[in-house]
């Protein structure tokens, strides 16, 4: 019974996350290429698929980046979750939804409620950009984080291309991570570009 | 309607904070809740311009049909009141600029720039400016 109880335990861990390093040329949902000059972790949930490569250099509940590449009109920026059960009336809530020809100031507003949903975001600089290539925007926030209190900053690119959205969010704790790995979530979405 | 007892003193309290706690709920992105809320603030004091340029901007932000004369009519409204946030013409610009009245933008913009010189999204906002003005 022990040995089943432990190959089954065993076979639940392989199906859970699994981190794997990336480094040099990448390519973000086969649509955006990134030059990694200093390797990454790369986290892949298999049971939830979200529609952005999900990468960190400490562990999730500290730093991410993540790179969303060809997110088409009409899809949201997240994952919906699947609903087991649903009260008679109740309405799914709404996701932040990406729609062709969004102006700069509404794809902010994106990726402001993106971050809402984890805590108090406020939108602390909004600046035009390029991103891959594209005409976009550059914004930083900050998120005080309602899961542990903790504050983090964060910045994001966005941008349009053939009507389909190319995005990055680097987000860190404000002591000291964010300072420290900023320049390396800026060192990869400098890099970026659309394939093709 | 009979004023509940303590409601002023309630107010005064709540004062500095209230306007935080209404951008917190535009930015859920849960636009049918906000609407209800802030409809139901609206019929205790229809002019309270704080609640007029939330739901104008949340009008703004769900852009369904209909949604952006319903969004000009609160932020006009908003704006005309005393003592609007600054936030305002902001939203009333970008819902002029997306209307092409090219103009009324312009003078939105730059009244928020006047009210808020270092507001977050200046630079977007310069930029904005540069075209409707070339």
């Amino acid at each position: 019974m022990k040995r089943l109880f432990a190959l089954l335990l065993a076979a639940l861990l392989a199906a859970c996350t699994t981190i794997a390093k990336v480094e040099g040329d990448q390519v973000v949902n086969d649509k955006l290429v990134v030059k990694v000059p200093a390797a990454w972790n790369k986290v892949t949930d298999p049971w939830e698929h979200e529609p952005y490569d999900l990468w960190t250099q400490e562990g999730i509940p500290l730093d991410h980046l993540r790179l969303w590449a060809g997110v088409q009109s009409g899809q949201p920026l997240v994952a919906k979750p699947t609903v087991l059960f649903r009260a008679p009336g109740e309405k799914d809530p709404r996701y932040p939804t990406f729609v062709s020809g969004l102006p700069p100031d509404k794809l902010v507003s994106l990726f402001e409620a993106l971050y809402a949903n984890e805590g108090e975001v406020k939108i602390t600089r909004v600046d035009p950009t390029i991103f891959a290539g594209e005409k976009g925007v550059r914004f930083e926030l900050t998120l005080a984080r309602r899961a542990d209190d903790l504050v983090l900053n964060g910045v994001g690119w966005a941008a349009e291309h053939n009507h389909e959205l190319y995005a990055a969010t680097f987000a860190a704790p404000r002591l000291t991570f964010f300072s420290k790995l900023l320049p390396m979530a800026e060192a990869v979405v400098k890099t970026a570009h659309i394939k093709g | 309607m009979p004023v509940p007892v303590g409601e002023a003193e309630f107010q005064r309290v709540i004062a500095p904070l209230r306007f935080g706690w209404i951008q917190d709920e535009i930015k859920r992105g849960q636009y049918e809740e906000s609407l209800v809320l802030f409809d139901r603030l609206l019929a205790r004091k229809p002019a309270d311009p704080e609640v007029l340029y939330a739901r104008g901007e949340v009008y703004r932000l769900r852009g369904d049909k209909d949604d952006l004369p319903r969004a000009l009519d609160d932020l006009s409204r908003a704006a005309g009141a005393q003592k609007p946030p600054a936030e305002t013409f902001r939203s009333l610009g970008l819902v002029q600029r997306q209307l092409g009245n090219a103009q009324a933008a312009a003078e939105a913009f730059d009244r928020y720039l006047a009210l808020d010189p270092h507001a977050p999204d200046a630079g977007l906002l310069r930029s904005y400016l540069s075209d409707l003005k070339s």
